[in-house]
């Protein structure tokens, strides 16, 4: 049976059984680098995903009439914290917006709120995963006592066809999440307001 | 394919709050229990290693990972990590699926062995009756594998002393 047909009927068993595609879109960790040439912020931050986002799972449109699920905050969290890491002196996860023991004992300068908007679409009738996926990062930043610093959005895209993504089915939406972290680290590094 | 190890935040805190240490990742082995599947065969679908087609190899790089998150991780340290798999399994029963693996790991201070126990660690799962739900989701799984059991080394204090 070739991989066209393996697919359809994986699809068609799918849409039986009425159940979204389970992806991970975690990007590659290895590739959240340090650019040549750039330094660390002296500063210390702590960001904070709410337990209930960062379990949230969302469902988009796959190929062939069929859906995909995933869970964006978790995927992308422990590159998110490496991003951060490449962009600023020490990082923090918070437990709460008003960490006030974490804020303190870290001296955190600044506290990132991030958030996410993803969608996806597929040119392949025959195949579910993804061709296409789109992922926007939005990191809302404050002072350690809750003023307003900064906002910064970032919006990032995947694309792969069937002979890439045969070996892998989450390879767009990895590819998305990696292509946000990377723009956001610039965003970050090139924003005066931060230093 | 197995997915790319993502490490655990809560795991890299730890380590960062282990003192002040650097370690380098040793060679991890692969040994020939029965149980130590390479590659995971999971309902007739043959699951490789990212890494050198290797799950000892996965090993490594999850504790290479997450050291070097915390800022621990340091290629001239003196205390070396390494260890040896000896049980690796991930199956998508109709139902629950389960996860099983065993590792021993070895602490090495200027070649003198500072720690030398076996890990284990189980995860389980509800798996779906359709192969294209329950194999993807398996796949995924062996990740939060790999993290348990580090959360379970990390978790002995003797491990936590033998860095320092």
């Amino acid at each position: 049976m070739n991989f066209a047909k393996i697919f359809l009927f994986t699809a068609f068993a799918a849409t039986l059984a009425g159940c979204a595609h389970p992806m991970v879109i975690a990007p590659d960790v290895s590739k959240i680098v340090v650019v040549a040439g750039t330094q660390p912020l002296k500063k210390n931050v702590g960001y904070y995903i709410a337990d209930e986002v960062r379990n949230k799972e969302v469902t988009t449109p796959g190929g062939g009439g069929d859906k995909v699920s995933y869970h964006p905050y978790q995927d992308m969290e422990t590159a998110y914290y490496k991003m951060l890491g490449n962009v600023f002196s020490n990082v923090t996860v918070l437990k709460g917006p008003n960490d006030a023991e974490a804020i303190s004992k870290n001296k955190i300068n600044y506290i990132i709120v991030p958030s996410i908007t993803t969608d996806s679409s597929s040119s392949g009738a025959l195949t579910w995963p993804p061709t296409d996926f789109t992922f926007e990062l939005t990191c809302d930043v404050s002072d350690a006592a809750g003023k307003a610093v900064t906002s910064k959005k970032v919006s990032g895209k995947g694309h792969a066809e069937f002979a890439q993504f045969k070996s892998d089915f989450s390879m767009t939406g990895k590819l998305a999440a990696e292509d946000a972290l990377v723009k956001m680290q610039a965003e970050l590094l090139a924003a005066p307001e931060l230093r | 394919m197995a997915p790319q190890y993502s490490a655990s935040l809560e795991n890299v805190q730890k380590l960062k709050d282990a003192g002040s240490f650097t370690a380098k990742v040793g060679t991890f082995e692969s040994s020939a229990d029965a149980g130590n599947a390479n590659p995971i065969s999971i309902r007739g679908s043959s699951m490789n290693s990212p890494y050198q087609d290797s799950y000892a190899v996965y090993l490594a790089e999850s504790i290479k990972q997450e050291l070097s998150l915390a800022g621990k991780l340091a290629p001239d340290a003196k205390l070396e990590i390494s260890g040896m798999l000896m049980k690796n399994d991930i199956n998508a029963d109709i139902g629950t699926g389960h996860g099983n693996i065993e590792a021993r790991f070895v602490i090495k201070k200027d070649g003198k062995v500072a720690y030398d126990q076996v890990k284990t660690a189980n995860t389980e799962w509800e798996s779906s009756f359709v192969g294209a739900i329950a194999i993807p989701k398996a796949q995924q799984e062996y990740s939060s594998l790999v993290k348990k059991l580090l959360v379970t080394l990390y978790a002995d204090d003797a491990f936590l002393k033998a860095l320092k």
